[in-house]
């Protein structure tokens, strides 16, 4: 990111802890200069607090906040409308792609920003068909942003951080653990007005996401399929604590009234409380 | 069994509208649903100033009990955020009310009124089967049920009439933060306290205004 654009950013969000810069060799990040003299490409991670992102937090949206988030990319994609979680299994089936694709679709076509995981299977098809379908995406990873994983999606982590953003609670350093993925997970649930279960099995940490969004009020979504699969038991318990139903005839309808639970218009609407 | 509840709610909003003031009035939809912690007790202080002004009389003061309607499903985690309970410890922190009394809850979802399709809205019936009463010790016979939204009312009169079937001696009235303007293409004002009544009519909910 140049110097100039990296300074406006700094300009929006005046609270910013740091800008911190950061090099790539290819297979990972590392801090400063290295001698090798291989293809690097420059790059800012700017640090925020959750609080800086969205404003003040009820205690609700305090008890599983990360203490900080490392941006790079397009910050300014947490302050452009709705935005919507569309995550899934990582051995997703093909109807599931191709539903995570449609509903993508729709997402872009009513100008919301749609937000996933970076994984492999629905995280991949809902960050590609964003970024094919002329939308906004952003990545929350499981891993410092100087780490590409899979590395599969290392191109589509680049992609995403030259045109959309990544945000990762995990500083430079962190090691990958798999329990780092369910508090990935709960920052998503966080960072969202709405969570959207493409497909998902019974064991699937994607499990943990719902139940983060109805824990914080945030609206959760089931996909038919999902919804109403005889072999998982999470969907009909979701259902109870109340998750909706997500299909193709109510799609429209749903997206026309989503409301923007993450919206910080405190000041414009100070003046009319 | 009591079939009307006075109610009250400070604040308009347009579900569709397009106007300046109809927009606007969205974004304060979306703070009140997302239990805003600078919202929520400006709104309280506001309401403050129109109790003090006798816009809400009887509904507000220090022999009122507040009373959270709860959501249209069960909470799993009982520190999952409930919207009017936030708004009740606003309330009750900007001294309007005595306490706060959370006693109903749901026990089982209700289909989401507000997205139901034309006909499938719940009715009034399945609001009470899905609520219970957790508690027969009210802090004052003084009760304001107290929720984010009010669209037709169904939500606040099942809410009076369990209570009142629970406990007939107590008083109660409602309080909405929001009141829907659905009929309506755009609303004029945001900013909006008006004093009415909810009544049961041909076995549904008729708000008015």
């Amino acid at each position: 990111m140049p110097d100039e654009a990296a300074k406006l950013l700094l300009c929006l969000f005046g609270k910013l802890s740091s800008v911190i810069s950061l090099k790539s060799d290819g297979h990972g990040l590392e801090m400063g200069h290295n001698a090798s003299g291989e293809r690097r490409a420059r790059m800012n991670v700017v640090t925020m607090t959750p609080e800086d992102v969205l404003g003040p937090l009820n205690e609700v949206e305090q008890k599983n906040a990360p203490r900080a988030l490392y941006l790079r990319g397009d910050a300014s994609l947490l302050h452009q409308g709705p935005r919507v979680s569309v995550v899934g299994s990582r051995k997703a089936s093909a109807e599931g792609l191709k539903r995570a694709s449609f509903l993508v679709r729709a997402l872009v076509s009513q100008r919301m920003v749609v937000v996933s995981g970076l994984a492999e299977g629905i995280d991949t098809a809902a960050h590609t068909t964003a970024i094919e379908s002329g939308g906004r995406t952003i990545a929350v990873l499981g891993t410092p942003l100087d780490k590409a994983y899979p590395a599969a999606n290392r191109d589509l982590q680049e992609t995403i951080a030259a045109g959309h953003l990544l945000v990762s609670q995990f500083r430079s350093g962190t090691p990958v653990t798999p329990k780092n993925f369910p508090f990935r997970n709960r920052t998503m649930a966080l960072l969202t007005d709405a969570t959207v279960i493409v497909e998902a099995g019974e064991k699937s940490g994607t499990v943990h996401q719902g139940w983060e969004a109805l824990r914080l009020g945030r609206l959760l979504f089931l996909m038919e399929s999902v919804a109403h699969d005889s072999r998982l038991s999470w969907p009909k318990e979701m259902m109870e604590y109340g998750a909706q139903v997500l299909s193709r005839e109510n799609l429209e309808d749903e997206l026309a009234d989503l409301p923007a639970l993450t919206s910080r218009h405190t000041e414009a609407i100070a003046a009319v409380i | 069994m009591i079939d009307r509840v006075a109610y009250a709610a400070g604040y308009a909003y347009s579900p569709r509208g397009n106007s300046e003031v109809s927009q606007r009035s969205r974004q304060l939809r979306d703070l009140v649903k997302g239990a805003n912690p600078q919202t929520l007790p400006q709104i309280a202080a506001r309401v403050s100033q129109w109790a003090a002004a006798r816009e809400f009389p009887g509904f507000f003061g220090p022999q009122t009990t507040l009373v959270p309607v709860p959501a249209r499903a069960p909470r799993r985690d009982p520190d999952a955020l409930w919207v009017p309970e936030r708004i009740c410890l606003a309330l009750h922190a900007a001294g309007l009310g005595r306490e706060v009394w959370p006693a109903l809850q749901r026990t089982v979802a209700v289909p989401k009124s507000a997205f139901a399709a034309r006909g499938e809205r719940p009715e009034l019936q399945v609001h009470m089967e899905s609520l219970a009463v957790t508690s027969h010790v009210p802090p004052t016979p003084r009760i304001l049920l107290v929720d984010d939204f009010v669209t037709k009312g169904r939500t606040l009169l099942a809410a009076a009439k369990v209570l009142d079937a629970a406990m007939p001696a107590l008083e109660i009235r409602a309080f909405a933060v929001v009141r829907t303007m659905g009929l309506v293409p755009d609303v004029e004002q945001i900013r909006w306290p008006v004093v009415g009544e909810i009544r049961l009519e041909d076995g549904d909910a008729v708000r008015e205004p």
